[in-house]
């Protein structure tokens, strides 16, 4: 029958097609190693820079828009070459972007008039990216090294990354340290669920007599001191470290650094508890 | 025969040079000055002094001027020749020949009966771009050493800085909480997101990082550019974002 | 029944649309709800047993694919035909629209087996995957199933009431033009998802609902997608009716069915051939979209691990070029037998194809390592330099259909002499386009080598491919201008061809299906290890890029069992004719009967 003629054919050429391909050197491809940070892996400047390089072109997706030098995309601003941002941005502002990047809406000034770039920069703390504290400071060190000088130490990478592990007295100086806070919602139940309120009242919320109004010292503390007073052991104040998870950490410091901007609550004329030597 | 061959050569070279200077024209100057010279660049508006109408449509400001008036108040830019600062300085970021051919371009765009700008090819203009000196972090620091030895000094060149600021100009291109151009970043933010030596750095030689920037080298003197960076690393302001408009931003963490 | 048409007609359509509506409404918001309903803990993949959740889904989704492939390119050429047999009066062409919508209508229950079969796979296979996409795309998948929806009931019209309607042409026609419409708005829906798996656009927690999915769908590769798959699905149609006609010929049994079957399959190759000529440039602005979208994924495909199967496509190219040119010079041999005359042309023509056939096969030197690559943000990559050899082959790519051209040309001026005054100056002037055309895209190529990248991709190859296609549209209505009215001094004897070329046109089906089967495996491969490209990493056992005879063997395989259910499907749906052909012979030859019994 013709038919199978017909089929005879189709089978040649495909055999052909199949056989033609294997002559072909033949590789199979593995996918490459999930990438986790790992903080003891982190010795020198050179180890930081790797670890951001890595996150750059892998997990933190930014080389998916950003170029580092050379051409533009046009898509959104180029980190190298003309606009070295290593050298030229703050970390507050780097960290600003990382986080709120639409806070800041950059605009192209190659363009005449300016107009903004194509792309929208997602929240890279947040998923599918989710970069956590330490990871987000080595690409910044890696954008540093691309365009001068790394002023980011490796001791502020780990310390970043074990923050209950903090040597007492020995906290980052605050200018050099990115604080992330948390929900504050989810902070005040914290705050309940550890029973605070039992030592502390906070001007007109009341609560124990044990510990001192924390209302002042929220006030003039800065929040990286407040930290390290619930998490550091000390004579007056257990430590909560062991305690909390790094989450309730942060949803507390939120909740507490509320505080700081809120109008002024009265407190309660003249009382306040005597601590027994150093505390907040 | 040589005189003819000259003569051609000069008439035959015109138009090239006005095209050259066509392109510098709508690069640089057209923001401002719009594109057909009459001052109503999309900058324009926000100028005070108003931009100058090239086109002579109201009266024939230009055609009264030599070319070697044009050619210095480019060069020098308007601080240069006693005029609205908002003018830059070019002379630092054009080369003679690119000056001249802007000259002879914007000649083109009034109606003018005087001498044409003349490029001799035996003796040309040169063509070479100004190269200025890089400035280094290490500058920096050792100015900010030697300059501010108390917090008062440091006040004080804060409060020359804000001056200078528009003296120099920059409120031309610039936005600073709400006034100012629209050519260049808004500088708001600037001491929230530049580093100070950064700013310095830039202030003083842009090209050095961007060389085809459309911000000119105004040549600033050191003291001067660092009562400048100065005052813009006070600036934080949260509220004006990058677009030009002001506008609240939700939830940011004031440090 | 009454009661119901009474019940519609006096409101309650009313009613029923606004229920339809409610449940709509109900539906996306439950759509809604799931989008933003939390993970809980589920299995991300299931496996099967033997042949494993890859390949399963791998073969069947091929085949839902070529499938959807032929059911969408098939009406757009039925349509045409039906409309120019509208034009003309010429009855031929409307019964061979037909034609081609029976195979339609027969192939369209298929494919929806295969689309259902793969929804079920992915759904249980890959449920990580699918929960994501469902988030982002679900009013994409109720769209998708209104879609269907109507286009079974405008099919279903459109096939079925093919001779009711046949005093009203204009709304038959109409209905096709809506049966095209709906079909492209079912493969753009669907190609929203797969091009979002490999160029996704990073959605942002503060964008809102619609403006996400806008985005989602939106994607760099999604309308290169559009309009490659647009173009790529009238080649399939067009070269798989070629290859039905071509095996209808073979096993024909009178002189009128082979007549007919010859023509039909020159018109089915001609749509393939012509649809293929616009087909690369659509190929390579989808490859640009790619590169400007990610240069990683862009070398990864051109100059790392999956640049061999671009080899492999040069092959399968060239080799159809060849075939489409035999083809035509076996038109010219046999319905026009002129051949004698062309021979010279014909050997030239050969030369230049099987040369420019070798270009087109020779391997450029590949990429050392990818972490070379990574390391570099910028345009202008070393490894770019590889990307230069592109000059020589898209250089050969148009030179190929500047050939082909000339070969349908030759075809259709075979046996007529032009009567209009300006003839011979149009012939040479069509000599020196072609001249000038062949100088400049060499030129171009060449030029090529000493540009960088950019001006290469973004300039010259955008000019070659102008030229030809100012070549193109330039010379086709000259040429139909100049032969109004021709003197015929020979005749188009169609229904005698030899086997040999309807072999060729099984052979150019056979390889588009290939091509089709081998594009598709490249554009999967090139999300590598994930699911969604940079933004979900494919975990299970199948994360690997399978060697290239693997998959070759796989397409091989698929493009095979594709043949087989063609096959059946087109025999079957061709029993109603054979079944009426026997009745009607049935009852002439009862007719002829001489009675029996009665006077002796």
């Amino acid at each position: 029958m013709y038919i199978l003629r017909v089929l005879l054919f189709i089978a040649a050429i495909l055999g052909g097609f199949a056989y033609i391909a294997r002559q072909i050197p033949q590789e199979v491809s593995m996918p490459p190693e999930e990438e986790k940070f790992d903080a003891a892996k982190v010795k020198t400047v050179d180890d930081v820079v790797e670890i951001g390089q890595k996150i750059f072109f892998g997990k933190g997706q930014c080389a998916l828009c950003h170029a580092l030098g050379g051409g533009t995309s046009g898509r959104c601003p180029n980190l190298g070459g003309d606009n070295p941002v290593g050298i030229k941005l703050t970390r507050e502002f780097e960290y600003e972007t990382y986080t709120q990047p639409n806070a800041y809406i950059y605009m192209d000034y190659t363009n005449s008039p300016p107009k903004r770039f194509a792309a929208r920069m997602p929240e890279i703390n947040k998923p599918p990216i989710g970069l956590t504290e330490p990871e987000m400071l080595t690409v910044f060190a890696f954008l540093q090294k691309a365009s001068g000088p790394v002023e980011i130490t490796p001791e502020e990478i780990i310390a970043l990354a074990n923050p209950r592990k903090e040597e007492s007295g020995q906290s980052a100086p605050a200018h050099l340290e990115i604080v992330s806070l948390g929900d504050a919602v989810s902070g005040k139940a914290t705050f309940e669920k550890f029973e605070c309120v039992g030592c502390h009242k906070i001007g007109e919320i009341l609560g124990g007599d044990k510990g001192p109004d924390l209302l002042p010292a929220l006030k003039k503390k800065e929040i990286v001191a407040i930290r390290s007073a619930i998490f550091e052991k000390s004579d007056a104040h257990q430590s909560y470290d062991e305690k909390m998870t790094v989450k309730e950490m942060k949803d507390i410091l939120s909740y507490l650094a509320g505080f700081k901007t809120a109008k002024e609550v009265e407190t309660l004329a003249g009382h306040v508890a005597p601590t027994a030597g150093g505390g907040i | 025969m040589l005189f003819l061959f000259v003569f051609v050569g000069v008439l035959g070279c015109q138009p090239k040079q006005v095209a050259e200077g066509k392109k510098t024209f709508n690069k640089y100057c057209s923001p401002c000055h719009g594109e057909s010279g009459a001052g109503n660049g999309y900058n324009a508006k926000n100028l005070d002094p108003h931009a100058r109408d090239l086109t002579d449509a109201s009266e024939p400001y230009m055609a009264k001027l030599s070319n070697q008036e044009i050619y210095e108040v480019i060069d020098k830019g308007g601080r240069g020749v006693d005029l609205a600062p908002t003018m830059p300085t070019f002379g630092k970021v054009f080369s003679e020949q690119e000056i001249w051919s802007l000259v002879s371009y914007v000649r083109t765009l009034h109606p003018y009966k005087g001498e044409a700008v003349k490029f001799d090819e035996a003796k040309p203009y040169n063509a070479k771009r100004p190269r200025s000196e890089s400035v280094t972090e290490a500058d920096f620091t050792a100015l900010m050493e030697s300059k501010i030895a108390t917090d008062e000094v440091k006040a004080d060149l804060t409060t020359l800085g804000e001056e200078l600021f528009d003296e120099y100009g920059c409120i031309g291109c610039h936005k600073v909480q709400g006034k100012g151009g629209l050519l260049g970043p808004n500088l708001s933010r600037a001491g929230f997101m530049l580093q100070p030596q950064f700013i310095y750095r830039w202030v003083r030689n842009p090209q050095s990082f961007h060389p085809e920037t459309r911000m000119p080298n105004l040549d600033l003197p050191e003291e001067d550019a660092l009562a400048v960076t100065l005052y813009l690393s006070t600036l934080k302001d949260p509220a004006f974002g990058g677009d030009g408009t002001g506008r609240e931003l939700a939830g940011v963490v004031s440090k | 029944m009454n009661q119901f048409r009474n019940f519609l007609k006096r409101g309650g359509w009313l009613i029923l649309l606004s229920l339809g509506f409610f449940l709509l409404g109900t539906f996306l918001k439950g759509g809604f709800a799931f989008a933003e309903e939390a993970g809980s803990a589920m299995a991300e993949y299931r496996d099967i047993p033997g042949i494993g959740s890859r390949n399963a889904i791998w073969v069947i989704a091929q085949l839902h694919i070529l499938f959807a492939g032929f059911v969408l390119g098939v009406p757009m050429f039925a349509l045409t035909c039906e409309y120019i047999g509208y034009k003309t009066g010429d009855i031929r062409y409307d019964k061979l629209a037909k034609e081609f919508t029976k195979l339609l209508t027969a192939s369209f229950g298929t494919t929806a087996t295969f689309g259902a079969i793969l929804l079920f796979l992915l759904v249980g296979m890959y449920p990580k995957l699918f929960n994501y996409l469902s988030g982002v795309f679900f009013p994409t998948f109720i769209l998708y199933a209104f879609l269907f929806i109507l286009e079974t009931i405008v099919l279903y019209i459109y096939w079925y009431g093919w001779d009711y309607m046949a005093g009203r042409k204009k709304l038959h026609l109409f209905m096709g033009l809506l049966l095209n419409l709906v079909g492209l708005a079912i493969m753009w829906t669907a190609d929203a998802w797969l091009s979002f798996q490999a160029s996704p656009v990073v959605l942002s927690t503060s964008m809102g609902y619609w403006e996400r999915l806008w985005a989602a769908v939106h994607n760099p590769t999604w309308n290169p997608v559009n309009i490659h798959r647009v173009i790529g699905n009238v080649v399939l149609g067009g070269f798989m009716c070629g290859a039905y006609a071509g095996v209808r010929y073979l096993g024909s049994k009178t002189q009128a069915e082979r007549e007919h079957y010859d023509w039909m399959g020159y018109i089915g190759n001609f749509i393939g051939v012509f649809g293929l000529l616009p087909l690369p440039f659509a190929g390579y602005w989808l490859m640009r979209e790619v590169y400007e979208y990610n240069q990683q994924m862009g070398i990864t495909l051109m100059g790392g691990v999956l640049s061999w199967l671009f080899i492999l496509q040069a092959i399968q190219i060239g080799v159809l070029f060849l075939g489409a040119n035999y083809y035509f010079w076996q038109g010219l041999a046999y319905r026009a037998r002129v051949e004698a005359r062309y021979k010279k042309y014909i050997l030239a023509m050969v030369s230049v194809l099987i040369l420019c056939f070798g270009v087109w096969l020779t391997p450029h030197s590949l990429v050392a390592s990818l972490s070379e690559a990574r390391a570099m943000g910028g345009t202008h990559h070393p490894i770019l330099g590889v990307f230069g050899v592109m000059s020589a082959k898209l250089t050969v790519v148009n030179l190929m259909i500047l050939t082909t051209f000339i070969s349908f040309l030759l075809y259709w001026r075979a046996n007529q002499t032009a009567t209009v005054s300006w003839a011979k100056a149009a012939l040479y002037f069509q000599y020196f386009l072609f001249t000038v055309a062949v100088i400049a895209v060499i030129s171009l190529g060449v030029y090529g080598y000493y540009v960088p990248a950019v001006v290469r991709v973004k300039i010259l190859s955008t000019a070659q491919v102008l030229v030809v296609l100012f070549v193109l549209i330039t010379v086709t209505p000259l040429t139909a201008l100049s032969l109004k009215s021709a003197k015929v001094t020979g005749t188009m004897t169609w229904g005698v061809m030899p086997p040999r070329s309807q072999y060729v046109l099984v052979s150019n089906g056979i390889l588009v299906i290939l091509t089709m089967t081998l594009m598709g495996y490249v554009r999967s491969a090139s999300r590598v290890h994930f699911h969604i490209y940079g933004v979900m990493r494919d975990t299970s056992a199948y994360a690997y890029t399978p060697s290239v005879g693997f998959a070759a063997s796989m397409m091989a395989g698929t493009t095979f069992a594709f043949c087989l259910i063609v096959l059946f499907i087109f025999w079957v749906a061709g029993l109603p004719d054979k079944a009426a052909k026997k009745q009607v012979a049935e009852d002439t030859s009862s007719k002829l009967a001489i009675p029996t019994g009665g006077n002796g």
